[in-house]
């Protein structure tokens, strides 16, 4: 057994980002101001978009969103059933429907197919996810979109960096999201972007985060519409304009260790490590690879973490939470059952060694053959 | 007892107009869009919501086509 705990994931944080930090406490502004301006700026530029709007989370900025869309009552909103609560309890939370479709078993993300039998004359918009850094197959789901007169708000909490051949995660549908969680590729502790390139919806999203405020004559601010408070501070602003000079090799680290994962694991039965396609830049916030043995997921978790090895489960299946009981499905839903019950997502922390992820697979396989063993 | 569906062509909507009709029941149904169903159901062509919308100022620039 290691001495440390090999941990799920690490914030990439330190002097840098405390001298920045210090500088916004001097100043005294520490509301959102120039630091958080100019990390919207960056974060914009890096995935391609003309605007970048930050906001206290990725939850917010899909709340935003669709605030600024003018989703609400009547409307329906197709959500992945495999993702993070979050995505859907937006929807809910404007008073609109989310109705909830499956995922493919090779991507998890959601797909063309399971969109185009959701779609009824209330749909309004599709919320696609970019699941554990792994980019959406855009272009069936732009088609599908643009037939359909639909929206498409992209959740790509965990996808900041991602690209599928030329086309940049941020710059790929009308609004995406994404998050600053420590579990994210960059971290603010808690905060969000919404990125977008049209000067008309990004007007909009800075009033509605801000009150509802427009820039009025003589510098006294008009109050045009309802509005909300998204905004974020200058001292975690500060951290995210650092964290921007570090992404790419965050990123880079990151596939990296996964490179490494995909190699150990070839060698081990029972487990299927995670599919990426060809041209596309997974960025691997997540590691998840499916376990194809039923019912064993769940004790692996335990028995590692005895050998103080940090794993997670890849994510959740909306329609097995009770929250989500009354809300509307579409098919099945059998992919997400089977995900949220068999992903296991590796330790993938920045600092973690080779030796670490051998000592990793190493107790994953005997224990996986061990709860294999006793059924 | 006549039953009303609202919002008849939503998802939810089109899985009530469905089981109405298999038990048989008598209903009409509404909302902005073509009728949802190909057989012969009493549907009226009318958005309750978009009436009920005009004390709301702000809704989306997205038309509806329907
Ligand atoms: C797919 C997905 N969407 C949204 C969220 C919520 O992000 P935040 O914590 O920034 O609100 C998460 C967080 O884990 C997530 O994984």
């Amino acid at each position: 057994m290691t001495e440390d705990r090999i941990r799920l994931i690490q914030p990439v944080v330190g002097e840098e980002e405390l001298a920045l930090i210090d500088e916004v406490l001097k100043s005294g502004h520490m509301t959102e101001g120039p630091k958080t301006m100019e990390f919207e700026s960056k974060f914009a530029e890096y995935v391609g978009a003309k605007h970048g709007i930050a906001t206290t989370s990725c939850t917010t900025a899909m709340e935003l969103s669709l605030r600024v869309l003018g989703i609400g009552r009547g409307d329906e909103v197709i959500v992945p059933d495999f993702t993070y609560p979050a995505t859907a309890d937006v929807v809910r939370f404007v008073g609109a429907t989310p109705v909830l479709v499956d995922v493919s078993p090779e991507s998890y993300n959601v797909d063309a197919e399971h969109i185009k039998e959701a779609i009824t004359p209330r749909s309004k918009c599709v919320m696609p996810v970019s699941l554990f850094g792994n980019p959406i197959d855009i272009e069936p789901i732009e088609d599908l979109a643009e037939e359909n007169d639909l929206y498409v708000v992209e959740d790509a909490a965990c996808s900041a960096g991602a690209r599928r051949g030329q086309r940049r995660t941020g710059s790929m549908v009308d609004l995406t999201c994404f998050s600053f969680h420590p579990r994210k590729i960059i971290t603010t502790g808690e905060g969000g972007m919404v990125t977008t390139d049209s000067d008309e919806l990004a007007e909009l999203a800075r009033s509605i985060k801000k009150f509802g405020m427009t820039a009025g004559a003589g510098g006294i601010s008009t109050f045009a519409r309802a509005g909300s408070n998204f905004k974020l501070s200058d001292v975690l602003g500060a951290i995210g304009v650092v964290q921007m000079s570090k992404i790419d090799e965050i990123i880079s680290r990151r596939q990296e260790l996964a490179g490494n994962y995909d190699e150990l694991l070839d060698r081990v039965s029972g487990v299927v490590p995670p599919k990426v396609d060809d041209g596309v830049r997974h960025v691997y916030q997540t590691y998840a690879a499916r376990i194809t043995v039923e019912k064993v997921r769940d004790r692996l978790i335990s028995d590692l973490e005895k050998k103080n090895i940090e794993t997670q489960i890849g994510t959740y299946s909306l329609h097995m939470q009770p929250s989500f009981s009354p809300v509307p499905k579409s098919g099945d839903l059998e992919t997400a059952r089977m995900l949220f019950e068999n992903l296991l997502a590796f330790p993938l922390s920045h600092y973690m060694t080779e030796e670490d992820q051998e000592f990793v697979v190493t107790s994953f396989k005997e224990l996986l053959e061990k709860n294999q063993a006793n059924g | 007892m006549k039953i009303a569906v609202f919002c008849a062509t939503g998802f939810i909507g089109q899985n009530i107009v469905e089981k109405l009709k298999s038990e048989g029941q008598d209903f009409i149904s509404t909302d902005f869009a073509d009728s949802p169903s190909e057989e012969e159901i009493d549907y009226r062509r009318v958005d309750i919501l978009r009436f009920l919308g005009r004390a709301v100022r702000y809704r989306s620039s997205k038309p509806r086509t329907p």
